[in-house]
């Protein structure tokens, strides 16, 4: 037996023998309590003569017993001739006592929200900064285009544009399918199914091609500018870059933004393409319309101008969705969380601009 | 008295592919020794490090730990095997959503029956151990670089660990408090009776704390030698070995 528990005359002895082991001091703190409160007892004595063996969890546990017994007017005392252990409780309870603790300093509300607003303004100031950088930047490319990393820029090329293909494809196919299909129920009840062509194609070519293109490289690709800027920003890359000379932005913001704008538009023409597969799939199959009907009807109801609408649309969204999927990445400054914080925020943030772009362009072409 | 071996390594030989790291490597670890692996930077004293936690598994030959086979424990006991060593990792390793007192916690609250208060308690205590009592509430980002050596090998010795490793416990710290770690891990190998095994090229480490040393080589891929610091030091004539300690000749010396 590891350890015993008596109880005379209102002191409840608790043995301790050869080797104990915390946990088994644990299972023994119900029937402590349950003594105390059955018996009245008011001390309980830890007697360690026979204790060969311990650790400090034990300690621990002792410890904890003494804070659980004391709530109950209990009082404790460790008997026994074992100097070490008894020196060993006595460090432990001087480290669990002393609130040595120190504390970061906390704001209350009204400096939270002081410092929530020099954040804001803070931020702002960093955005227009950068944004500054930028523009100066872009017009060195045009004084000096051998400045522009060239192989970096396709490389990314491929990475933003052709890899995001295959999902850019099935997703504005089904698309196209979804709303041929849904504006077919409406559409058969007046016989005016053939507008299911116009619908889809001017739909997808002045609205939905650009918004979804974006977002989706929002997703894929601004997320992945800011996971890998805040990367380098931690681990001192960028540090090292700036120490040799390289001007970041030109050197690695760049690049992602002239491959992204390059590529955002000919995508959004591939969205438009698969979009109008998928109505037209539904226009032959479930509207009983010719393929050639079909297409004349979006040939009458598309202009060029309406494709141009688009595409030039989702240049802009490319830049912000870049733009700002670099400058959260670089605005990382310590840990790995960080990092995670800005990806997401490169996202949200991404979408929100491309959103309230589209909106200003459409209260603009109202009133043009 | 003969001491009892608590490592064991015998004719091991570390492969990556058709690549091989380390060759005919056999040493022996006694317990409540420090003892360092030591050797230039790429020798593969990490990679022999990761093998000997079960971290990594592309080696032939056998691993002792307690005279029991690593294959066999890390196949059937392996969590029991995690609650016996502690690693201190080169970068502390510390979860930096963390506060220093979360991530010592987290592998008491894992691995031992204890309740959280308890767990505080020995959180608070093994930060006092390493001289960060008071630092409890601080994160990973918030403390300098040798703290978080320190509140790395807090976490290390949380379940009591019968063996420590130590991944570069000084490298890119300041000569004060490459000392001051030095003393520490003396310390706790002292208090705790921790067998430690260090990975290190700082030669004063080796010379200040540790029992005995083994020295690997990158080109020959094995120990060129073995035994306590001054020993090899003052009696081996291995002309790399001598390099190796070109160094702490100098500065002993004089120039």
């Amino acid at each position: 037996m590891p350890l015993s528990l008596n109880i005379k005359e209102g002191v409840i002895y608790l043995s301790l023998h050869n080797s104990v082991k915390a946990e088994e001091l644990i299972s023994t703190f119900k029937e402590i309590k349950y003594k105390i409160k059955s018996d009245n007892a008011k001390q309980l004595i830890i007697d360690t003569i026979s204790l060969n063996q311990y650790d400090d969890y034990l300690i621990a546990s002792i410890k904890h017993l003494e804070s659980i017994i004391s709530r109950e007017n209990v009082t404790l005392e460790i008997i026994g001739d074992n100097e070490q252990f008894k020196d060993l409780y006595k460090k432990f309870t001087t480290i669990f006592n002393e609130s040595k603790t120190k504390q970061l300093k906390k704001d209350n509300i009204l400096m939270m929200s002081g410092s929530l607003f020099l954040n804001f303004v803070n931020n702002i100031r960093n955005q227009l900064i950068y944004l500054g950088d930028l523009f100066i930047s872009i017009s060195l490319i045009f004084i000096k285009p051998n400045t522009l990393r060239f192989n970096e820029t396709i490389t990314l090329m491929k990475r933003v544009g052709v890899d995001a293909i295959p999902i850019i494809g099935l997703i504005s196919f089904l698309m196209g399918l979804i709303m041929a299909f849904m504006s077919s129920i409406q559409l058969k009840q007046f016989g005016a199914n053939i507008y299911v062509a116009s619908l889809v194609g001017l739909a997808m070519a002045r609205e939905l091609g650009p918004i979804m293109t974006s977002i989706i490289v929002a997703g894929r690709t601004g997320s992945a500018f800011a996971a890998e800027l805040g990367t380098m920003k931690i681990s001192e890359e960028i540090d090292a870059l700036t120490i040799m000379g390289f001007n970041i932005t030109k050197f690695l913001v760049l690049p992602r933004i002239i491959a992204t704008v390059i590529v955002v538009p000919i995508l959004t023409i591939f969205s438009n393409v698969f979009a109008n597969i998928g109505g037209l799939l539904v226009g032959v199959f479930i509207l009983n319309l010719t393929a050639s009907s079909y297409i004349h009807q979006l040939y009458m109801t598309l202009s060029i101008n309406h494709v141009l609408h688009g595409v030039i649309k989702s240049g802009l969204f490319a830049f912000l969705v870049a733009e700002i999927g670099c400058f959260r990445g670089l605005s990382v400054s310590k840990g790995t969380e960080e990092v995670g914080r800005a990806t997401t925020s490169a996202v949200v943030s991404g979408i929100f601009l491309i959103i309230l772009a589209d909106s200003f362009i459409a209260v603009l072409f109202t009133y043009i | 008295m003969e001491k009892e071996t608590i490592i064991d390594v015998k004719d091991v030989k570390i492969q990556f592919d058709e690549t091989v790291i380390l060759k005919d490597i056999n040493f022996s670890v006694y317990k409540g020794e420090i003892f360092a692996i030591i050797g230039g930077s790429g020798c593969g004293k990490t990679v022999l490090l990761k093998h000997l936690i079960g971290l990594l598994d592309s080696y032939t030959g056998n691993i002792m730990i307690e005279k029991e086979n690593l294959k066999n424990i890390i196949e059937y006991k392996y969590n029991t095997f995690l609650n016996k060593i502690g690693v201190a990792f080169q970068y502390g390793a510390l979860l930096a959503s963390m506060t220093l007192e979360d991530n010592i916690m987290l592998p008491i609250i894992e691995h031992k029956r204890v309740n959280e208060s308890i767990a505080r308690g020995i959180a608070k205590w093994k930060l006092s151990l390493v001289d960060l009592h008071g630092y409890e509430k601080y994160f990973p980002s918030d403390i300098s670089g040798g703290m978080k050596k320190r509140a790395s090998i807090a976490r290390a010795i949380a379940l009591n660990p019968d063996i420590l490793f130590l991944d570069e416990p000084t490298s890119g710290l300041d000569p004060v408090t490459s000392t001051e770690i030095d003393k520490l891990i003396k310390r706790l190998n002292r208090t705790l009776n921790t067998t430690m095994i260090l990975i290190t090229h700082d030669i004063e480490t080796v010379f200040n704390i540790t029992d005995r040393i083994i020295l690997l080589d990158k080109s020959e891929k094995k120990i060129i030698a073995e035994g306590s610091p001054l020993e090899v030091y003052n009696t081996n004539n291995n002309e790399r070995v001598m390099k190796f300690f070109e160094r702490k000749r100098k500065s002993l010396n004089g120039n």
